[in-house]
């Protein structure tokens, strides 16, 4: 066992705080031991060690109350860390400095309790009260030298990159923009596990446009901006790594079990793709001209598989990404002269509040099952004998083209008599129609749905069914 | 006061995997860290435990007040004993055979939690190890939340 000081450069053995990043991910809690004025040790795990600098570290003061009335008497503190990847463990011998409730650290800190706070749900009550900083008087290592693992992650390189970035740069369509994004972060980039995630028209709300790695694609799932771990980083506009994501879930669940509810989930929902056992994460803001317009998110079960050179990596791609998906979204429009923007008359009108109706619809698809098909005025939800299929504005847009099909056997559709259409109620500004009909192909694609969205031209598009269907429009009043 | 109706309080904890954190200090009140590796409550009430001898300094710490805290690692769930070291010694076999399967249980634990390899985790496993004999006077509820640090009742 050696015993080294942090700035000691004579030592044989010089381990420094630096040595031990992969310490600080949180994949394995570390453990305090303090003790009271008189001698009466106490010894508990916490969830992460921060360094701070080069001899100073800093851990969040949660529950710890035994631990800082120690250390207001006794300020020494003994720790343990353990390095995830190639277990080797690491005794700290450390002073207690001073508490800050402000500034860049406690800023750092406040990410993980806000990460814990959005899993749990009690972003209003679950808040970082202060972060202890400590200067490190020794490090010393705890049994052998074991050395680095030969599971590291391999190094993505900047080839990989360039040749991502080349692909993004040559397409002009969104729909095969999401499918050059999602397979280069695949295949090229090989980040396995992977989502794209655009802003929708409000500018409130996120949906998943494609994935890779997560079994179901499940297109369409939708999240609030600014709520959930995702949802809080990409309103926040910032590229966010978080490690150690098993031990919080499982720290969450602990803290979360006296205000649990049922859980259940509502039928009228797509779940985001994730990994249940994710160690990593990141979560980077696509824009463009400076504005959100989207997200990638890539997770890894393994500890220390995604590190900072991968947030440099997916800062680079959410830049080109947000480039030619705002190029991809004007070439997406109808050329103004063309054939193609012209209007067509007003699709079929909507049911009244409160009724229901329904019929069955002579389609072009003769043979086969019929399929029922329910829409709900309320939200825009579409169920496909009786399972959700999508909702809001995609969800009204299908059924818009539905009943059209249904009412004159047209299938043959363009953007901008979609944007006439009131009924859909898109914003006169950015109304992201485009994304939207993507969103709908895709999802309509991922569910094998009786019909189907295929891209004819600039702005034109046609609807292919393939099944009868018996179509049911459900007023306000109906709950479903 | 022996400490074994405390103990039961740490040993739920430990059968369904935990891992064993013990606490130290010395004269000047230094505090020192290691793991701990089996707990038991003996025949006469006293509890047991099963400390790596690897680090010196902890060694050296064994003669006064010590911490003994158990973390199930499924939960979090977590108890915290207290008390004052009467003797050191090696393990006997009971000792060894109670450290082997509190071990086996908190590495599979870990392994089926976390997904930690088992190989890795054996690395942990201190070259020597001692059994601290405890008088326990105190237990507290160490489990993350609004309730840690509340009072583990005796229930003899």
């Amino acid at each position: 066992m050696t015993t080294v000081h942090p700035s000691d450069a004579d030592s044989v053995t010089p381990l420094t705080l630096d040595d031990l990043t992969r310490c600080y991910e949180g994949a394995i809690p570390a453990v305090v031991c303090t003790a009271d004025a008189d001698g009466v040790p106490n010894v508990t795990y916490i969830s992460r060690v921060h360094q701070v600098d080069r001899d100073r570290i800093a851990i969040s003061n949660q529950f710890m109350s035994k631990t800082s009335r120690n250390l207001a008497v006794n300020p020494t503190a003994s720790l343990l860390l353990i390095d995830p990847v190639n277990h080797e463990e690491f005794h700290l011998l450390a002073r207690y400095e001073r508490t800050e409730r402000r500034g860049p650290v406690f800023e750092r800190l406040r990410d993980d309790v806000d990460e814990l706070a959005e899993q749990m749900g009690l972003r209003d009550v679950f808040r970082l009260r202060a972060a202890d900083i400590f200067r490190v008087r020794s490090i010393t290592r705890v049994g052998r030298t074991y050395g680095d693992d030969p599971t590291d992650p391999p190094a993505r390189t900047l080839d990989a990159l360039a040749d991502f970035v080349e692909r993004v740069d040559r397409v002009g369509d969104l729909d095969a923009l999401v499918d050059v994004v999602i397979d280069g972060l695949d295949r090229i980039l090989g980040y396995r596990h992977a989502s794209l995630m655009l802003l929708d028209e409000t500018g409130t709300r996120l949906y998943n446009i494609a994935s890779c790695g997560f079994g179901a694609q499940n297109v369409g799932a939708e999240i609030e901006l600014g709520a959930g771990p995702i949802g809080l980083a990409l309103a926040q506009c910032e590229v966010r790594r978080t490690t150690g994501l098993r031990q919080l879930a499982k720290y969450s669940r602990t803290v979360q079990r006296s205000f649990e509810a049922d859980g259940a989930r509502s039928a009228g929902t797509i779940p985001l793709p994730t990994l249940t056992d994710a160690d990593v994460r990141i979560v980077v803001p696509i824009r463009s001209l400076g504005q959100l317009v989207g997200g990638i998110v890539v997770e890894h079960r393994a500890a220390g598989a995604l590190v900072r050179d991968d947030e440099r990596i997916l800062s680079v791609v959410a830049t080109a990404v947000g480039s030619a998906f705002e190029l991809a979204r004007e070439l997406g429009e109808p050329d103004p002269g063309g054939a193609d923007g012209e209007p067509r008359p007003a699709p079929t009108p909507r049911v009244a509040s409160g009724t229901t109706s329904s019929g069955t619809v002579a389609s072009s698809a003769t043979a086969g099952q019929v399929a029922a098909i329910r829409f709900f005025e309320t939200d825009g939800s579409v169920f496909v004998d009786g399972a959700y299929l999508i909702k809001g504005v995609a969800g009204r847009i299908l059924r818009t083209l539905v009943s059209e099909h249904a009412a004159t056997g047209r299938d043959e559709f363009t953007n901008r008599e979609l944007r006439l259409d009131a009924s859909l109620d898109l914003p006169g500004f950015k109304d992201n129609l485009e994304s939207r009909l993507i969103l709908l192909k895709r999802r309509l694609d991922e569910r094998d749905a009786p019909f189907r969205i295929r891209k004819t031209g600039r702005g034109r598009f046609r609807i292919e069914v393939r099944q009868p269907m018996h179509l049911e429009v459900v007023g306000d009043v109906a709950a479903h | 006061m022996s400490g074994d109706g405390l103990f039961s309080a740490l040993s739920a904890l430990v059968d369904q995997g935990a891992g064993l954190l013990v606490g130290t200090s010395d004269a000047d009140r230094v505090p020192r860290a290691t793991r701990g590796w089996g707990v038991r409550c003996d025949e006469a009430g006293t509890v047991r435990v099963v400390v790596s001898a690897d680090d010196p300094l902890v060694v050296a710490n064994l003669t006064g007040s010590i911490a003994v805290t158990g973390a199930e690692i499924r939960t979090l769930s977590s108890a915290q004993l207290k008390g004052r070291v009467v003797d050191v010694v090696e393990p006997d076999p009971i000792d060894r055979e109670v450290a082997d399967r509190q071990t086996t249980s908190f590495f599979d634990a870990v392994v089926a939690t976390d997904g930690d390899e088992l190989e890795m985790l054996r690395r942990l496993v201190p070259t020597r190890m001692l059994t601290v004999l405890i008088d326990v006077t105190d237990g507290f509820d160490q489990t993350p939340g609004p309730s840690a640090g509340a009072v583990l009742e005796d229930v003899r």
